[in-house]
């Protein structure tokens, strides 16, 4: 958990416990939350939005950049669309707020485990997205892509293997295979083939752009 | 039991984010000396659940919405003075912990402040001490010094009114016109009019809706047994 309020986070820690959770640790900062991160590779961040050094979002970003296995949701007392919008744009895996009565978050925070994308209910869910025009479709879900999964995705267009892609990004292939199995998920296509032309066709990445490393 | 029921220390908590107040509740009725008896959602449910369960100590965050922290501190202890008040805020906040302080507030922690924090904030509350945290000490000093050097400055003008002018000023304060004072005096409306304007210059007010607050603040109402 990320969140200066520490009589927030010292009230939520039984009730984690309570649904059968390990909490590895709490931080009042972005940069201790980072750091946090690093160290314990959680399944599963809850950030504040408002964070005394940094954006939540930020943190949020950074978090999913470098740690592909970890899923990160905001909890936070802010509620306008526009913060959700940004959460699910940086690759956040949910947004609750504290308004959240508390059998509601269990199962929310149920659901995220298991892989869902989790919104506050008076949001439209994102399934709704495949009802509006394609082009924005593809636009919202290209959306959720971190700048990391961008870099592999436009290695992907280029037809380069994980081996390869690992090499060029300096991380090791499971490393990879986790970013690719998130695309995939994301973009919501079966293969990386699939992926590849979701990319091309609605302009994700440019072709060639693949930045190799310095 | 009986020794448990003597000692326990009843309360009420007011927040606005279910999530929160649901936790907290929970963490608080874990503690064997407190008892959470009632929950409100916003700052006139707080007041009337107060008002209701007679809680020996209330919580009340400072952004209730429909009537804030501050002012459902105030209504609390004017309606069960013996209920002890805790204001706890998002943030350091000097104007906040003023108004608390004013309002009858007898803690003020920040959501910063630990769990234990609270938990030993409610039993030091309970038993009799104010609780400021140590590092706004001295900005509210400085605050309520200026306040009463303000006071004691509107005295003064206030000081300089005749005792006729003193008698106007009490009936403006309690909504007279011209007229209607005029009467209350058996004088005439110009001679009122003429008493008025001497009031404003000598407190140095622009209006005599100013007038009657300067009045009110001075407790000069009070103080004229109106």
């Amino acid at each position: 958990m990320v969140d200066d309020h520490a009589l927030f986070t010292d009230a939520m820690l039984p009730v984690l416990r309570g649904m059968g959770m390990e909490v590895l640790g709490v931080a009042r900062t972005g940069g201790e939350g980072l750091a946090l991160a690093r160290r314990e590779q959680p399944d599963l961040v809850m950030i504040d939005l408002g964070l005394p050094d940094m954006t939540g979002i930020a943190l949020g970003r950074a978090i999913l950049d470098e740690l592909p296995g970890t899923d990160v949701l905001a909890l936070t007392g802010r509620t306008d669309a526009q913060a959700v919008k940004e959460a699910m744009a940086a690759g956040f895996r949910g947004y609750l707020t504290k308004h959240t009565p508390l059998p509601k978050f269990a199962d929310r925070i149920r659901a995220a485990l298991r892989g869902e994308m989790v919104v506050p209910s008076r949001m439209p869910p994102p399934r709704v997205i495949t009802r509006t025009p394609e082009e924005e479709s593809a636009t919202l879900l290209a959306g959720q892509l971190t700048p990391r999964e961008r870099e592999v995705l436009s290695l992907l267009v280029e037809g380069i293997d994980n081996t390869e892609i690992a090499r060029r990004l300096a991380v090791s292939a499971n490393t990879v295979r986790t970013h690719v199995q998130s695309i995939l998920t994301k973009l919501g296509v079966r293969s990386r083939l699939q992926a590849a032309a979701f990319a091309v066709r609605h302009q994700v990445v440019e072709v060639g752009s693949g930045r190799r490393p310095a | 039991m009986l020794t448990d029921a003597q000692t326990q220390v009843r309360v009420l908590l007011a927040d606005a984010h279910s999530l929160f107040r649901e936790a907290l509740s929970a963490a608080l009725a874990a503690e064997p000396d407190l008892t959470v008896v009632a929950v409100a959602r916003d700052g006139l449910e707080a007041v009337a659940e107060a008002a209701r369960y007679e809680p020996e100590v209330a919580l009340l965050d400072a952004d209730l919405p429909n009537c804030d922290g501050v002012r459902a501190a105030h209504l609390i202890k004017q309606r069960i003075p013996r209920c002890k008040v805790v204001v706890v805020a998002a943030e350091e906040d000097h104007e906040t912990l003023a108004d608390a302080v004013h309002a009858g507030a007898n803690g003020y922690l920040t959501k910063a402040s630990t769990l234990t924090d609270l938990v030993e904030a409610i039993r030091a509350v309970h038993r009799g001490d104010t609780l400021i945290p140590a590092g706004m000490l001295g900005e509210l000093l400085a605050r309520l010094i200026k306040l009463r050097r303000e006071q004691d400055e509107a005295l003064r003008r206030v000081s300089r009114l005749t005792p006729r002018e003193r008698e106007v000023l009490v009936l403006l304060a309690q909504g007279g016109d011209n007229d209607s004072i005029a009467q209350s005096l058996v004088i005439s409306p110009q001679t009122a009019r003429t008493h008025i304007q001497n009031v404003l210059v000598k407190l140095g007010v622009h209006s005599r809706l100013e007038a009657a607050a300067v009045a009110m603040q001075n407790g000069l109402l009070k103080a004229a047994g109106a």
